[in-house]
């Protein structure tokens, strides 16, 4: 339970209410006519892996968007700290500690991974070391070369790379597994792991549940603009429209 | 004369000058600011503003509000290389607009309206004109290069990026003005 400063100094019996870092409560958010999010909140603990996962169109990325100033909703309530926030920016939530990570490219395509990464840690005054992140996220070979001649996965690697370096307190990624090989999801959660234990909460999106899910501990389930929240993934997996939803195609007969 | 002697004497000039040569090594090297920079400069420079503050409120200012993992964008703007691709992008940005004008005065006079037969139109209408191109181009450029997310990671908002962009146009149209004005 996160500590409340401002309770420090209140009488026994005081009841002390539970603060999240980042709480986006009842995001109403629509596109023209479309109503893209009805009710959708997601709630991040200090120091736990959220991941959010949903089909395709049913409001992920929307939600991260506003959760990380990148849209503004129509409705709903997006509360940092316990404080609400009338309209904030992403340049400035993440002044405060955030990172967004898109599904698009993050990188600079004319400066090299290791620029970036120095930039970013000095940005921060975290100190960071570029070769130490490298070799955490198995791209050490490729630091000193632009990402447009990497290849998906290395690009996403360094893109997690560039966000390591910032030592953010929430690291928001936006399906960071789309179109990376195991290898590399393994090596990327791995990585995400890594830094939710060293003080970074972590929010993730995907399809891939087989994988999301071990790494995680909560879980929402964002099904046709609404929010599911699952304490944790095995609660997730017990739930038999949330199974039915995510893995009822078997795995494919190909040793016969 | 009697607060000089008091506050200028030998080993308070010494170790004044050992602190700044500490403090501008670590500048010079892009680093945090060692422990104790600004209390032993506490102690030499007695009338600032950490001078009037309690010791414990001086040693707290000194630890807390320059927290390790802060955005600090004064001392690291013109050392982000991001920042200054983004600024050598607009200055050849504004070449390309300066030849772009020149090449449309020099072969095809009378295009444009200001556009007389000179090769270097000047003046504030096209001065203007030539900054508001320059800043157009620099913001197509960071949408197509995807940059406005590394910006904004960077703690950079579009319109602090777009200032900045501006800045190297103003300059080189101010100096452009100014030359072609000397020679008459």
């Amino acid at each position: 339970m996160a500590s409340c400063s401002r309770c420090a100094d209140e009488p026994l019996g005081h009841v002390l209410v539970k603060q999240y870092l980042v709480e986006a409560d009842s995001i109403v958010k629509r596109f023209g006519e479309k109503l893209v999010l009805k009710a959708a909140s997601l709630r991040v603990e200090a120091d736990t892996v959220t991941a959010l996962v949903g089909r395709n169109g049913h409001g992920k990325s929307t939600l991260l968007r506003i959760m990380c100033g990148v849209l503004q909703p129509d409705g709903g309530s997006i509360r940092l700290n316990g404080v609400a926030q009338e309209s904030v920016s992403t340049a400035d939530l993440c002044r405060r500690g955030l990172f967004y990570l898109p599904d698009r490219d993050l990188l600079h395509p004319h400066l090299t991974v290791r620029i970036q990464i120095e930039t970013a840690s000095r940005v921060r005054g975290t100190g960071a070391d570029a070769s130490g992140i490298a070799n955490l996220l198995g791209i050490s070979e490729r630091i000193d070369v632009k990402p447009t001649r990497l290849s998906g996965g290395e690009r996403r690697r360094a893109e997690f790379a560039v966000a390591i370096a910032c030592s953010p307190r929430v690291l928001v990624a936006d399906e960071p597994l789309r179109g990376i090989s195991p290898l590399d999801a393994e090596q990327i959660l791995q990585a995400l792991r890594f830094v939710a234990t060293g003080g970074c909460s972590v929010v993730l999106t995907g399809h891939e549940v087989n994988l999301i899910l071990p790494a995680a501990d909560r879980v929402y389930w964002c099904v046709a603009g609404t929010t599911r929240e699952f304490a944790s993934p095995l609660e997730a997996l017990s739930d038999f429209a949330f199974r039915r939803d995510f893995m009822a195609s078997r795995p494919p007969a190909i040793a016969r | 004369m009697k607060w000089q002697r008091q506050h200028l004497s030998l080993p308070v000039v010494l170790r004044a000058s050992l602190a700044y040569c500490k403090l501008a090594s670590c500048l010079r090297r892009r680093q945090r600011r060692p422990a104790g920079t600004y209390l032993n400069l506490r102690c030499l420079l007695p009338h600032t503003r950490l001078s009037r503050m309690s010791p414990a409120r001086a040693h707290q200012v000194h630890t807390t509000d320059q927290p390790a993992n802060q955005w600090r964008p004064l001392r690291h703007r013109w050392s982000n290389p991001v920042f200054r691709w983004q600024v050598a992008h607009a200055a050849r940005l504004w070449l390309l607009v300066r030849a772009a004008i020149a090449v449309l005065g020099f072969f095809l006079p009378g295009v444009l309206p200001d556009l007389q037969p000179e090769v270097l139109p000047t003046g504030v209408p096209m001065a203007v004109f030539v900054i508001v191109v320059v800043v157009a181009l620099a913001w197509v450029s960071e949408i197509r290069f995807g940059l406005k997310a590394l910006h904004a990671n960077l703690g950079y908002s579009s319109p602090n990026i777009r200032i900045a962009t501006a800045i190297p146009a103003l300059l080189a149209e101010t100096l452009l003005g100014v030359v072609l004005a000397v020679r008459g």
